[in-house]
């Protein structure tokens, strides 16, 4: 008899916690509402964006895409950080111990291997079009890298051994080569008297297709090597497996 | 009465974060929060892309380009926190920061 009293009494303290905890929660969310909705609706004063201001410049960029243009002149930096926070991503990854967790297998399917035999070169292709075609169109080394990441996903789906047969030091390369470049020539800008990341006139548009092709090797690289989740060489013990709670 | 479509956006995005928030606070299991953050992200990116639109006569990029720039270091948190999470559920063996005390005998159904 005691023990159901008490019990009813955990569960009765519980009760209040949760219901005390759920509208702090309300509260806290409406407050938030509330400051995302009146920033979106008080428009700025007189404020027309940098549209205009792109589109005066735009010529000045090298590119004919806006987007690129902010991307790879304009806010150059910005772009210079996110390749380091993507190889930082990476290296995060990698030195973590390995996942004790067993990968699966590949099933060894005959259709899963053709497939991937039919998409991923077709991939290679649609990535380095969308790299090339970001200068002029809706495209860029973001979308490109994304495109061959996923096609060393695809790969890696298939077969899960291959991570383990990339040479390390190509992929560590690889990771580095992106931002490293970009760094190269952002410094390299100063030596004619620029500033950082300010493409001397007249080579703006092949210091970029250059940078973006780079970047997009470095970038679907970093993220394969996210998905990959170790270091190719990390040693293999899947002898216990996860242990579920 | 008109609602133009950009404010149906934003008004998505909105909600999007909140809740994203609300699941970032409300949930304890790691995965769920990791969840709850790239929610809050898109509704970000949303609301992003439609202070962009603006009044739609000059669409301005440079939201563009911090959404794109963005969604690639969303997913690279993602990749990262998963790794984390999953090196916490190892070595740790737990995957929920806090455990309902009437749920400790029973299975776990969360």
């Amino acid at each position: 008899m005691e023990k159901i009293e008490e019990s009813l009494m955990i569960e009765r303290k519980n009760q209040t916690h949760r219901i005390f905890f759920h509208s702090l929660l309300l509260i806290l969310l409406a407050f938030f509402a509330f400051i995302l909705g009146w920033a979106y609706l008080s428009p700025a004063p007189g404020s027309t964006g940098l549209g205009v201001l792109v589109d005066a410049q735009l010529r000045e960029s090298g590119v004919e895409n806006r987007v690129t243009a902010v991307l790879l002149n304009f806010r150059g930096y910005d772009t210079l950080l996110e390749c380091f926070v993507l190889f930082l991503g990476a290296v995060g990854v990698w030195s973590l111990t390995p996942s004790r967790l067993r990968w699966h297998e590949s099933l060894d399917s005959p259709i899963l291997a053709s497939l991937v035999q039919l998409l991923v070169p077709l991939m290679i292709i649609i990535a380095g079009y969308l790299t090339w075609f970001g200068t002029l169109r809706a495209g860029g080394a973001f979308q490109g890298g994304t495109v061959l990441a996923a096609a060393v996903v695809l790969l890696l789906l298939a077969s899960r051994s291959t991570w383990q047969k990339i040479p390390l030091t190509l992929l560590s390369y690889g990771l580095i080569i992106g931002p490293a470049f970009f760094l190269f020539i952002g410094i390299a800008c100063l030596i004619p008297g620029g500033n950082l990341l300010q493409y001397p006139t007249g080579y703006n548009n092949i210091l970029i297709l250059l940078i973006e092709l780079v970047a997009a090797i470095s970038i679907s690289l970093s993220l394969a090597a996210l998905f990959g989740g170790r270091r190719p060489d990390a040693p293999n013990n899947t002898l216990t497996t996860g242990t579920e709670r | 009465m008109f609602i133009p479509p950009s404010f149906i956006y934003g008004l998505t995005g909105i909600i999007l974060f909140l809740v994203g928030f609300g699941g970032l606070l409300a949930c304890t299991h790691l995965l769920r929060k990791i969840l709850a953050v790239n929610i809050m992200a898109s509704g970000i990116f949303l609301i992003l892309v439609t202070i962009a639109f603006g009044n739609g006569k000059v669409v301005d990029p440079v939201p563009h380009a911090m959404v794109l720039t963005g969604i690639v270091v969303s997913v690279s948190f993602t990749g990262l926190a998963l790794a984390i999470a999953c090196r916490v559920q190892e070595t740790a063996n737990f995957s929920q920061l806090y455990k309902k005390k009437d749920n400790q005998n029973g299975a776990d159904n969360s």
